[in-house]
């Protein structure tokens, strides 16, 4: 479905952190990353994100090389094709449970309530639409920005450190959700993990070594 | 609106009202403590501004009125030599659309004089009008015929109230009549003031009647001119612009009946156009030095919105990261620019109607009466001064945002996201 192709990406200040590497990612996938820290795993996440530039290289959509699209239809892409997670789940402090969900949504100038509802539901916060972030804990927290990845039906989900704030009983729930996520919605997941321990759950688990991406 | 939905408008007003339940964080107390003293400094601003302009309008329109108080709104000067012509100008003025307007009117006449008190005399063109009645009743067996004089004019000769002047008209053969202040007027402006006279027509015939009969047939019956004095709430509608709308459509229909003698129509404004000018000319350039000030508050703001924006950089490159567009950032941004511009405005221009009111009431501001015949600051709010007032103060917090808007749109989320909590 995403397939990256001879990807180079370089720095000014630190030069090459990815050196001409190859992935590919199927429906339904889950695949992990690991690497120490500093080894070029989340550059790699941010490229398959279309959050930064390549040196050189492809990224296959069906055919397509997202790559060469102009900035806003990039911006355009992610919105419609990638949900983000990330470690600090970057909700907004302001905003209600079921504000920080539509956002995507609204970005797109449609909010379709019942499949927030549904959402919530599904990440087990249907009592807390009206609670805002700060009222709740860190695994509810990461369980929203779950469920924000998810509003707009994205093909692609990356995941940078989801579970790295969390204890191992709340890290375990959100891979389970992971889990049921790639086989309801029919989308891939991409998790970049420091946590070795919860490897198991995914497909396939790749490491950044020497600037290259080595199937474990 | 704008290609963002009610949340996006939503989220820009918590930022500003609900702060407190984001987080407790002294760096974050500094920050709210910054955006009050940006609003209050645009506030300040737009206040002096409003104030400063009101202030002007508040001199034009005591002028004005004071003006056309003792000079009518139109005047019509003509050399017709006897009152039944001036008969045919009632009846046009009457037959104008605005008649109904129209306060009173009465007719004039004009000499050169020399006015000679105890302390001086001073050379002045002096008028006689026909219904002085309605300042003072002249009796017949008075010796002195009744004058109304500017007090800048009373303390140049030496006069005063019920003292007794004399005035030397060269038209009438130098002679000297002894006249009677019945009453000092304020006429506005310093400089009309000290040669401001008005007399009683008809009591001036009569003592030449009485006492030179020989130089009554130079002034019997004649009269220069018609005077009409229009209601307070018509004058208040009218400006430089409008009065000459009203002139173009009057002049004609009074010109058809100047057969026997040229005249000539004026309004008021126009004939003091040179002090309203230069009211106005100072006016605008006070509003000019203002508009830096609000130039100053507005990047008070614009250091105020870097602030909020240094501390929103990770939800701002969220937004930018989960697919927020440029223009749709740069929209958002200019919101709250917007909303800032409005709430200070707003804020403002009610502080400077809370301040006029105690300036105007407490005395706060007090002129010398003497020199300006009004004791305290006339403040008039017009809603023209007040919208461009407005606009500027929202036009200036708007522009400053779309400043830092484009800053914003081209930093990249990145960064940011990875490392910030």
């Amino acid at each position: 479905m995403f397939e990256l192709k001879q990807v180079t990406k370089s720095y000014p200040s630190t030069g090459v952190v990815l050196n001409l590497v190859d992935f590919m990612i199927s429906e339904n996938e889950k695949v992990a990353i690991v690497g120490a820290s500093g080894s070029g795993k989340s550059t790699l996440l941010q490229v398959l994100g279309l959050l930064d530039d390549v040196s050189c290289g492809e990224l296959l959509y069906r055919s397509e090389d997202i790559f060469k699209l102009s900035s806003s239809k990039k911006t355009q892409f992610r919105l419609n094709n990638i949900g983000f997670v990330f470690q600090f789940h970057h909700l907004i402090p302001e905003m209600t449970v079921w504000e920080n969900i539509s956002l995507p949504s609204s970005l797109k100038g449609f909010v379709d309530k019942e499949w927030l509802n549904a959402l919530l539901d599904y990440v087990g916060l249907k009592d807390c639409r009206d609670k805002f972030p700060w009222q709740m804990s860190g695994g509810e927290q990461q369980r929203v920005a779950i469920a924000r990845s998810l509003v707009n039906k994205p093909r692609l989900i990356l995941t940078d450190e989801a579970t790295g704030n969390l204890d191992h009983e709340n890290s375990l729930m959100i891979m389970k959700l992971f889990e049921d996520i790639t086989k309801l919605y029919h989308c891939s997941v991409v998790s970049v993990t420091h946590d070795r321990s919860l490897v198991s759950f995914y497909d396939r688990c790749y490491s950044v070594e020497d600037k290259k991406l080595i199937l474990q | 609106m704008l290609g963002l939905s009610k949340l996006w408008w939503t989220l820009s007003l918590r930022w500003f009202f609900t702060l407190n339940k984001r987080s407790s964080s002294a760096k974050l107390g500094l920050f709210k403590s910054a955006l009050w003293v940006s609003l209050i400094s645009l506030s300040i601003a737009v206040m002096s501004m409003a104030l400063i302009l009101s202030i002007f309008s508040g001199f034009q329109s005591f002028v004005s009125e004071k003006t056309h108080d003792r000079n009518g709104g139109l005047s019509i000067v003509s050399s017709l030599q006897h009152v039944n012509y001036w008969k045919q100008f009632d009846q046009v003025v009457m037959d104008q659309d605005w008649a109904d307007k129209v306060k009173s009117h009465h007719y004039f006449w004009t000499s050169q004089a020399l006015v000679v008190g105890d302390a001086g005399g001073r050379g002045i063109v002096i008028e006689g009008i026909s219904d002085f009645d309605r300042v003072n009743s002249y009796k017949e067996e008075s010796q002195e015929i009744p004058v109304v004089i500017g007090k800048a004019l009373a303390d140049i000769v030496g006069a005063k109230k019920d003292s007794v002047i004399k005035i030397v008209l060269p038209t009438l053969s130098n002679t000297v009549i002894p006249v009677k202040v019945v009453k000092l007027a304020s006429v506005g402006v310093h400089d009309l003031e000290s040669r401001f006279l008005q007399l009683d027509h008809f009591a001036l015939m009569q003592y030449l009647q009485k006492n030179r009969k020989d130089l009554l047939k130079k002034i019997s019956g004649d009269f220069l001119g018609m005077k009409i004095f229009f209601k307070n709430e018509f004058l208040k509608e009218q400006d430089m612009l409008s009065m000459n709308v009203l002139m173009d459509d009057f002049k004609p229909k009074i010109a058809t009946l100047f057969t026997k003698s040229k005249g000539r129509i004026k309004h008021w404004l126009s004939g003091r156009q040179g002090i309203l000018s230069h009211v106005e000319s100072q006016k605008k350039s006070l509003s000019f030095i203002f508009f830096f000030l609000k130039i100053v508050a507005a990047l008070n703001i614009a250091a105020t919105l870097v602030v909020l924006f240094l501390e929103r950089d990770k939800e701002i490159a969220l937004f930018r990261a989960i697919g927020m567009s440029r223009r749709q950032l740069l929209t958002w941004v200019m919101i709250k620019g917007f909303l800032i511009g409005l709430v200070s405005s707003i804020v403002g221009i009610a502080f400077a109607f809370v301040v006029a009111y105690f300036i105007q009431n407490y005395n706060l501001v007090s002129l010398p009466f003497e020199v300006y015949n009004i004791s305290t600051l006339p403040i008039l709010f017009k809603v023209s001064d007040l919208i461009q007032v407005f606009v500027l103060g929202v036009l200036s917090s708007l522009v400053i945002s779309f400043l830092i808007a484009l800053s914003l749109v081209v930093q990249q989320p990145v960064n940011i996201l990875r490392h910030r909590r």
